[in-house]
């Protein structure tokens, strides 16, 4: 003799459990995830000397970098020659302060020299290309002029035309390349393989050369940086974000009178600065247009 | 049931959340707070500057004339070296400078000292040659150059087609030019800076010198700063020498270079210094720069140079006595001629005296015919002039100079003129009393010319003895002295074949005075 189960049928008690405890939350999940953010890595291109106008620009991109929850890490794309003293210290000290709450990583592209470098020493991993040029720490700068009086020019003191005696202008000189060599071996740490001499020297290197001395951490391209720097930051899937679009910035942002090189007679734009100064600043050609 | 409806429910909750974090993150971030450079703390103190040594009071009188080069392009200003120049003039020396219009050789025939410093334009052969003679006949020749003293110059387009090309835009360096008047003694300026990275002053660029060699130039130097200098390679002293760790800009070998090198040269020196900015105004007053610019300028003022007779008619500096000695007469045919040849010596107006004898204790002009007295013997005696040579009877008396002779052709001499003597034997001394007009010997036999005739034949020498200069005018007869003495301040020596101290020249254009 055969006894038939009863066949147990879903009841709508038993769909509505799964409606309430199973389905909500799981919905409630999704649209909480969505909370949670995209990571981004915010990309800034340095592709001109370091002076007011990039220095702005820049800074106003690490604003942005530094306020979205969403940018994780940032790679700085370099391209310069260097620039102003002041300008560039003050670059490094934002990249410096954004690097303890997000890694920040440097590629170089064609060259990341004197200013260029001091920037990117700031950085957590530097890249390059094999045909970059890297180096060119030290400082450049012009003598003053030799103090005089003019008949119909007065000032309150022996120094307020010409700034500085002649022989104290070296001593600057040297207390600025000191800044830029500290600045150096803080970044670069035990991966520098240099002596100070070496360093000081103020020799350009190309890619390969940068690595064995241990100025650059390693070749690789544009996206291998990104892929770096996303590693630092913990990031599997991520997305770019170009800062200079994100913060708003346009070509035509701030009006400058002039560029940062001096134009020659027939406009050309020379390699030389416009301006009598100190500066962080790679002039190859330099001795041969005195 | 609950529970497991609970369970359930943070499961669908949670589920999304960690697929979407895994799908976007791996793991934590990793940041470091990184050190700044210790900006606050960075000082380079700036060295102490030297006591200034004061000036010496300069003497009344000048004794040294430096000549200062500033015909080739020289990247210097006289100001700036303000320092050199003023100590030089403390102790005696006279500066005088070049210009375009300078003829270097009559600049250099008064100096005593030649200065040249950073010359971009080319000195060409014929001045190479007449400063090297001037260093050979005791002068001292002082070059500097200084790295940071180029100057950029354009050279015109070059095209092997013929069809133009850019222009070449270049760097001058003053060490070539240097190099060109330096070459003879052996001596050069690499085109170069010298450089030390660990020890340095200010800048990798000043170097800072420990190393000096004993000499006068060097005397109470502990240590010198150089602010940009080049190498100097030469066979003499190197006074001035870097130390370890210094390298030059030319073969970035790190040994020892000379800054500052001094070669004897005949009677004269070289003094060849790569550094401008050791006597500069700007400093001079670092470590103990000023003290090597006190030594430089008694280096520099520390002796006139012996006059030789191609720096004819610049002998004397001062004041000159004319003394007449053999048969020469103060007359106003002397007094005419020795009026026209106080010009001509650039001796200053009331500078030469007629004296009859002559002290010792001011330069000379003697005067004399060709006979052996008092006055006279001991300059023939150091010019080395036999009065009285043996003369081989059966030759010809006529001399047979051992040099070849640019003396002109013999002029007719005016009617009643005696002007030759006897043949061989003839007395050198002539009696007392004789007519003034009588020639002495025939024949003489002196170093370079061997027998000579005395007719026509005008000799000048020069001595120094004791300090004092005398030039020796020497003539058969007094008139030939004095038309002599008129042909010397007229053209000088030209005509002449000079050779060491002794000249040999032809009287011309005389008046022989009446007969009777």
């Amino acid at each position: 003799m055969t006894i038939d189960k009863p066949v147990k049928s879903i009841s709508r008690q038993t769909i509505t459990n799964l409606a309430i405890w199973g389905i909500v939350p799981l919905v409630i999940g999704v649209l909480l995830s969505l909370l949670i953010p995209r990571p981004k890595i915010g990309i800034i291109y340095l592709n001109d000397a370091i002076y007011a106008y990039t220095s702005h620009n820049i800074q106003q991109e690490l604003a942005v970098a530094r306020d979205s929850n969403d940018v994780k890490a940032i790679v700085l794309v370099i391209n310069s020659p260097g620039g102003t003293v002041t300008d560039t210290e003050s670059l490094y000290r934002e990249v410096t302060a954004l690097r303890k709450t997000k890694p920040v990583v440097t590629v170089i592209e064609g060259m990341a020299a004197s200013g260029g470098y001091y920037l990117a020493c700031a950085t957590d991993l530097i890249y390059a290309k094999a045909s970059s040029e890297v180096g060119n720490i030290g400082v450049i700068g012009t003598q003053p002029d030799k103090p005089s009086v003019f008949e119909d020019i007065y000032s309150t003191g022996p120094y307020k035309m010409w700034g500085m005696p002649r022989d104290s202008f070296s001593r600057e000189l040297e207390m600025l390349k000191q800044g830029f060599l500290q600045a150096v071996k803080v970044g670069r740490g035990d991966r520098l393989k240099m002596t100070n001499e070496m360093i000081l020297r103020g020799e350009v290197y190309t890619g390969g050369d940068a690595m064995r001395l241990g100025l650059i951490d390693g070749l690789a391209s544009q996206s291998e940086a990104i892929d770096q720097a996303a590693s630092l930051a913990g990031l599997r899937h991520y997305q770019t974000l170009d800062l200079f679009t994100a913060a708003g910035l346009t070509t035509q942002q701030l009006s400058m009178p002039v560029g940062f090189f001096k134009q020659d007679a027939s406009g050309n734009v020379t390699s030389f600065p416009a301006k009598t100064g100190n500066y962080l600043l790679y002039i190859p050609g330099l001795g041969e247009a005195q | 049931m609950k529970r497991n409806l609970w369970i359930l429910a943070i499961a669908c909750l949670l589920l999304p959340l960690i697929v979407t974090y895994t799908w976007f993150y791996s793991g934590m971030p990793r940041t470091v707070s990184a050190p700044m450079p210790d900006y606050s703390n960075i000082d380079f103190p700036r060295p102490t500057l030297s006591t200034e040594i004061p000036d010496a009071k300069p003497p009344a009188r000048t004794t040294v004339n430096v000549v200062l080069d500033l015909q080739h392009q020289n990247m210097y200003s006289v100001s700036e070296i303000d320092p050199l120049i003023r100590a030089i003039e403390s102790f005696g020396g006279s500066i005088q400078t070049t210009s375009e219009q300078t003829n270097l050789e009559s600049s250099l025939k008064s100096a005593d000292v030649y200065i040249c410093i950073t010359p971009i334009l080319r000195f060409n052969q014929l001045e190479i040659t007449q400063i090297t003679n001037f260093v050979k006949r005791g002068g001292k020749l002082v070059v500097f150059t200084d790295p940071t003293r180029n100057a950029s110059a354009t050279l015109p387009p070059v095209s092997d087609t013929g069809g133009g090309g850019a222009a070449l835009n270049t760097m001058l360096s003053g060490t070539d030019n240097a190099n060109l008047i330096l070459e003879p003694f052996d001596i050069s300026f690499s085109d170069d800076y010298l450089y030390n990275m660990t020890e340095n002053e200010g800048n990798f660029r000043n170097l800072i010198i420990n190393e000096l060699t004993d000499d006068a130039l060097t005397i109470g130097i502990k240590q010198l700063v150089i602010y940009g200098g080049h190498s100097v390679h030469s066979g003499g002293v190197q006074l001035v020498k870097t130390g370890k760790n210094t390298y030059s800009s030319a073969g970035e070998v790190d040994e020892t270079y000379s800054i500052a090198d001094l070669v004897k040269s005949g009677s004269g020196s070289v003094l060849a210094i790569g550094d401008l900015s050791l006597v500069t105004s700007q400093y001079v007053r670092s470590s103990d720069n000023q003290v090597f610019t006190q030594n430089l300028a008694k280096f520099i003022t520390s002796t006139p140079r012996q006059k030789t007779l191609v720096d004819f008619p610049v002998v004397f500096t001062g004041a000159v006595v004319m003394q007449p000695a053999g048969k020469m007469e103060v007359n106003g045919d002397l007094v005419s001629a020795a009026s026209s040849l106080e010009t001509y010596l650039q001796l200053p107006s009331g500078g030469l005296t007629i004296t009859q004898k002559a002290d010792g204790t001011a330069d000379r002009i003697l005067v004399t015919t060709l006979s052996e007295t008092d006055a006279t013997r001991e300059i023939f005696k150091s010019l080395k002039i036999n009065l009285a040579p043996k003369l081989d009877a059966e030759k010809d008396v006529t001399p047979t100079p051992t040099a070849s002779s640019t003396l002109g052709p013999t002029p007719t001499p005016a009617s009643g003129m005696s002007v030759t003597g006897e043949g061989s034997g003839v007395e050198s001394t002539l009696a007392a009393g004789e007519n003034e007009t009588s020639a002495g010997p025939d024949t003489i036999e002196m170093p370079y010319f061997g027998q000579i005739k005395t007719k026509d034949l005008g000799l000048v020498g020069l001595t120094h003895t004791g300090g004092k200069t005398t030039l020796v005018i020497m003539a058969a007869t007094p008139a030939n002295a004095q038309a002599f003495i008129r042909n010397l301040a007229t053209g000088g020596l030209n005509g002449c074949i000079v050779h060491d101290d002794l000249a040999a020249c032809k009287v011309t254009d005389f008046t022989v005075p009446p007969q009777g």
